[in-house]
């Protein structure tokens, strides 16, 4: 099982513009009626945001396909 | 009779590294002799086979940082990698995380590319069975440049231009493990997969046209928007005008010699 942060929408379009660290910018996905990022965003961020830090964890649901 | 001069005698130093691959370490600060040889060796390589004139885009994925995986190696001014999401970047090159991780490589093959004469390549280090896309962009059914080295049902498909299997699209059946050197190479009439230069698929249909949004790598760029992460382990990755079958022995060849330096290859 994968499991992901949970966002709020308010969280998500805050996220979407700062940066992990230089070179990468958060990415927020919807995931099943839901908002979310990786646990990789949240352990390579390092900026200010402590909020970042305490982000629920919820299960990513997969969605399988052969080809598109 | 002799006379003196105060002038100091010059003498040259050798040209150590290719001016290209000297562009390459001076944008990304890489200083390790074992890349740094491995780089080099790499540019010899593909202009002494008269591939490097024909690859657009070269990313190395060397140097272990989201800084130095962004560069291409051809033109380090040109198209660099914008990061988004999970991505890990190691001595291994980038791995997804398959959810969030992708790389905007800011190309687009519309106006970069022409029809019926492209070419993919990709290194990769892990055995993954997955919906992810390895590299790529669509807009649809008839507007596709995408590559996937092993679905869920284990088939690879390379969709240049269309998802009509030979009428822009082919498929290999049966695939069992995605590591390896994967070429993709498309021109009229014609549409290669290669694997470690082995030939596994070909078939003669041409269909589709170029999508018009960026290509990515580690998801593939559905109209602007990511799509299909990938979890594989990349290495290397081009994107080029078609190539020869001479030019795609010796562009796995380079590829080859340049992992086994790098001590990564699978």
């Amino acid at each position: 099982m994968i499991e992901v942060h949970l966002l709020t929408e308010e969280q998500k379009d805050f996220l979407k513009d700062i940066y992990i660290d230089d070179n990468t910018k958060f990415n927020p996905v919807f995931n099943n009626g839901n908002w979310i990022i990786s646990q990789e965003e949240v352990t390579q961020y390092n900026g200010e945001l402590e909020w970042v830090k305490e982000l629920p964890l919820i299960e990513y649901i997969i969605e399988e396909f052969d080809l598109l | 009779m002799g006379y003196y001069t105060n002038k100091i005698p010059f003498i040259s130093k050798p040209n150590l590294y290719d001016i290209d691959a000297k562009a390459f370490f001076t944008a990304t600060g890489i200083t390790d002799l074992t890349i740094k040889n491995a780089i080099n060796q790499l540019v010899l390589d593909l202009k002494s086979t008269s591939l490097w004139s024909k690859i657009k885009v070269l990313y190395p994925f060397v140097g272990g940082t989201s800084f130095t995986h962004k560069f291409n190696l051809i033109d380090t001014t040109q198209f660099q990698i914008s990061w988004y999401g999970g991505v890990t970047h190691d001595s291994g090159g980038i791995t997804g995380n398959g959810t969030t991780g992708y790389g905007d490589t800011n190309f687009n093959p519309s106006t970069e590319l022409t029809y019926n004469n492209t070419c993919i390549s990709t290194y990769i280090r892990n055995n993954v069975a997955s919906s992810g896309y390895d590299i790529g962009s669509f807009n649809g059914t008839s507007q596709r440049f995408i590559h996937t080295p092993r679905t869920p049902t284990n088939t690879a498909s390379s969709q240049q231009y269309n998802t009509t299997i030979g009428g822009g699209r082919l498929d290999k059946t049966s695939i069992t493990d995605s590591r390896g050197h994967h070429i993709l190479n498309k021109k009229t009439n014609s549409h290669r997969m290669l694997i470690d230069d082995s030939l596994v698929a070909s078939n003669t249909g041409n269909g589709g046209s170029l999508p018009t949004y960026n290509i990515f790598v580690g998801a593939i760029s559905s109209a602007g928007t990511a799509t299909s992460y990938s979890s594989r382990n990349i290495a290397f990755a081009t994107i080029s005008e078609s190539l020869t079958t001479t030019n795609e022995t010796d562009l796995y060849n380079a590829v080859n010699l340049f992992q086994i330096t790098l001590g990564r290859n699978v």
